[in-house]
């Protein structure tokens, strides 16, 4: 081969290589700057916290801190913070702003979420069932099933802020109108997380169901089996765990929504979680975008600590999913 | 025509049958008695209908909105288009096997057991299985292994699970599609053996490519080639010896010495 040819392939894969990293780099930069907000130096008076003091200001910038801890009185102490600890999210006095701020927000995710996704469930399998029964009897799907693929297509690709946006009108007429309240309220807050979540939902089950090779379906019918019969002899639980995988990781993503939400309503503050649906609420990205968007240091670096926080809950969600379903998917080719 | 007019002794008749997929004939106008408790076999090259035939036999062509069936099926003196009996049961009694292996992702035992289960089989389970399994040639190899996962088996024995689950719901007839298209000679050759070893309890249609199969297998076979309009059409339907060693037909003779491709010809 030619040796400028040689050349050039060879710089060709390692600029391939270098940049394959490229996202895996990203992702670390991004942790190491929440990391670096995260964590750090404080001075505190007593219970209250005066000022804080980001990792990198902590390392490079000491005398400042001591400066500032002098100034602040002889009773005045510096300490070591780490925000995403077990007191930041659970303590009720654990820093400016109320780390029970954290706690409520934690409440009302883990609110919307579940229920959400269970709303959305029965709908979002019978809608899959109905579009892998009418897209595998045929060559050509028809013009229904053609018609829903690219409304849940498009249901997918739209922003989500928009859903809160298209919604709002919708659920502010139909349902959980309360006094006090009105539809700002976990229970709208919920039925919005099972509307973002449908579509989603839908394509998921009907890539899961649709593994479920036609080999196996003609089998079934040959044998004497009716349609209700496959469903539920075959087609589920051959299709079940994947669909409980992919819930999960649909979770995961649902656990990071924000923007429909603040649509919605969610407000800057809550004294106590929610207890039902006719209460107000506040989710973990929500809170995440209200401390970020105020102008003290003290909420940003709070905010920092709450979406590693965040990350952690969603990657470790996300983890858990592909574990899961690679078992699965080695089970089922009978390698397990 | 009424259902009357079958053949007596005639497991299944066709009557001008023509199979469409939108509106497009892919097998016109078959006439057909096929006896019971003997093997029948459907030859021909690709896309002249063999497996469309089949699938309209026990209605599977039900299922797909887009194939059209006219003519008449007689099940044993019965129009299965009019029959009020449901379309699972005919399915049953006619069963179906493709050319792939479908196992069911569960174990041998489970796979034969779907069957029964699903048809309400109220009897002893274990006792039919063995049986099923023995029928299909594949009892020695699996009897210690039951429980495991069927897609452990290879190919061939595969073939014979799909078989042993298909005899489990008493079958009137087996209708096998390529069955041996995927496997190796060997494999192949087992799977011809269980067919030989039923035709004394069941009818066996079988669909192949291969003229050979049909003259070690079947006791009738049904010639189809590509007519004029493009679409299958039954050209000879005679006991194998005739049609294999003395064809009525030119077409017939020219398929199988190897004339049939447009006049090319592989040197001698």
């Amino acid at each position: 081969m030619n040796p400028a040819r040689q050349r050039r392939d060879r710089l060709t894969a390692a600029c391939v290589r270098v940049f394959s990293f490229a996202p895996l780099i990203t992702l670390f930069l991004v942790l190491l700057f929440i990391f670096d907000s995260s964590a750090g130096s404080a001075v505190r008076l007593g219970d209250r916290v005066l000022r804080q003091w980001s990792l990198t200001e902590s390392l490079f910038g000491a005398e400042s801190i001591r400066a500032s801890a002098a100034a602040a009185g002889s009773d005045a102490e510096i300490f070591f913070r780490f925000s995403p600890s077990a007191v930041f999210v659970f303590s009720k006095d654990a820093g400016p702003g109320g780390s029970a701020d954290l706690f409520i927000a934690l409440v009302g995710s883990l609110w919307l979420v579940p229920f959400g996704l269970i709303l959305a469930f029965p709908s979002a399998l019978l809608t899959a069932l109905w579009l892998d029964h009418g897209s595998r009897l045929t060559v050509e799907p028809g013009v229904r099933i053609k018609l829903l693929r690219s409304i849940m297509n498009l249901f997918v690709r739209i922003p989500l802020v928009l859903y809160g946006v298209f919604f709002l009108p919708l659920i502010s007429r139909a349902w959980f109108d309360y006094g006090e309240t009105g539809f700002r309220n976990l229970g709208n807050a919920i039925l919005l997380t099972a509307l973002i979540a449908l579509p989603r939902m839908i394509v998921m089950m009907e890539r899961e169901i649709g593994r479920v090779p036609s080999d196996i379906r003609t089998a079934s019918y040959a044998l004497g089996a009716s349609w209700t019969t496959v469903v539920f002899r075959q087609l589920l639980p051959a299709s079940i765990s994947f669909i409980a995988a992919g819930t999960l990781r649909l979770s995961a993503r649902m656990f990071g929504v924000a923007a429909p939400f603040i649509v919605l309503g969610s407000p800057d503050f809550l004294s106590a979680p929610p207890s039902g649906p006719g209460d107000r609420f506040i989710n973990l990205p929500v809170q995440i975008f209200q401390w970020a968007s105020r102008t003290d240091g003290i909420y940003r670096n709070m905010a920092a600590s709450a979406a590693l926080i965040l990350l952690v809950i969603v990657f470790g969600i996300e983890i858990l999913a592909a574990l899961w379903r690679s078992r699965l998917l080695r089970r089922s080719q009978g390698l397990r | 025509m009424s259902a009357g007019e079958q053949t007596s002794g005639s497991l299944l008749s066709m009557r001008n049958l023509t199979v469409s997929y939108l509106g497009n004939p892919v097998v016109q106008d078959v006439n057909m008695d096929i006896e019971a408790r003997e093997v029948t076999a459907l030859i021909g090259p690709t896309g002249t209908g063999k497996t469309s035939l089949l699938l309209a036999m026990n209605r599977m062509l039900d299922l797909n909105p887009h194939a059209e069936v006219s003519g008449r099926i007689i099940l044993a003196g019965e129009d299965i288009g009019d029959s009020p009996r449901p379309v699972e049961d005919l399915r049953r009694r006619l069963s179906y096997i493709g050319p792939r292996p479908a196992c069911f992702p569960r174990s041998i035992w489970d796979n034969v057991a779907w069957g029964p289960r699903v048809n309400g089989f109220s009897g002893d389970l274990e006792s039919l299985i063995e049986e099923s399994l023995r029928k299909a040639g594949l009892w020695g190899e699996v009897r210690g292994m039951l429980r495991r996962s069927a897609l452990r088996l290879s190919g061939g024995q595969r073939q014979r699970l799909c078989l042993a689950r298909a005899l489990a719901v008493s079958p009137d007839a087996l209708l096998l599609d390529e069955p041996t298209s995927r496997l190796d000679p060997i494999a192949g050759g087992r799977i011809e053996d269980v067919v030989i070893s039923l035709k004394d309890e069941i009818g066996v249609i079988i669909a192949a490519h291969d003229h050979l199969q049909a003259g070690r297998l079947a006791e009738k076979t049904a010639l189809f080639l590509p007519g004029p309009a493009g679409c299958g059409e039954l050209v000879e339907f005679s006991r194998t010896d005739a049609l294999l060693v003395n064809p009525e037909k030119r077409r017939t003779e020219d398929y199988i010495t190897g004339k049939h491709s447009q006049g090319r010809r592989y040197p001698a």
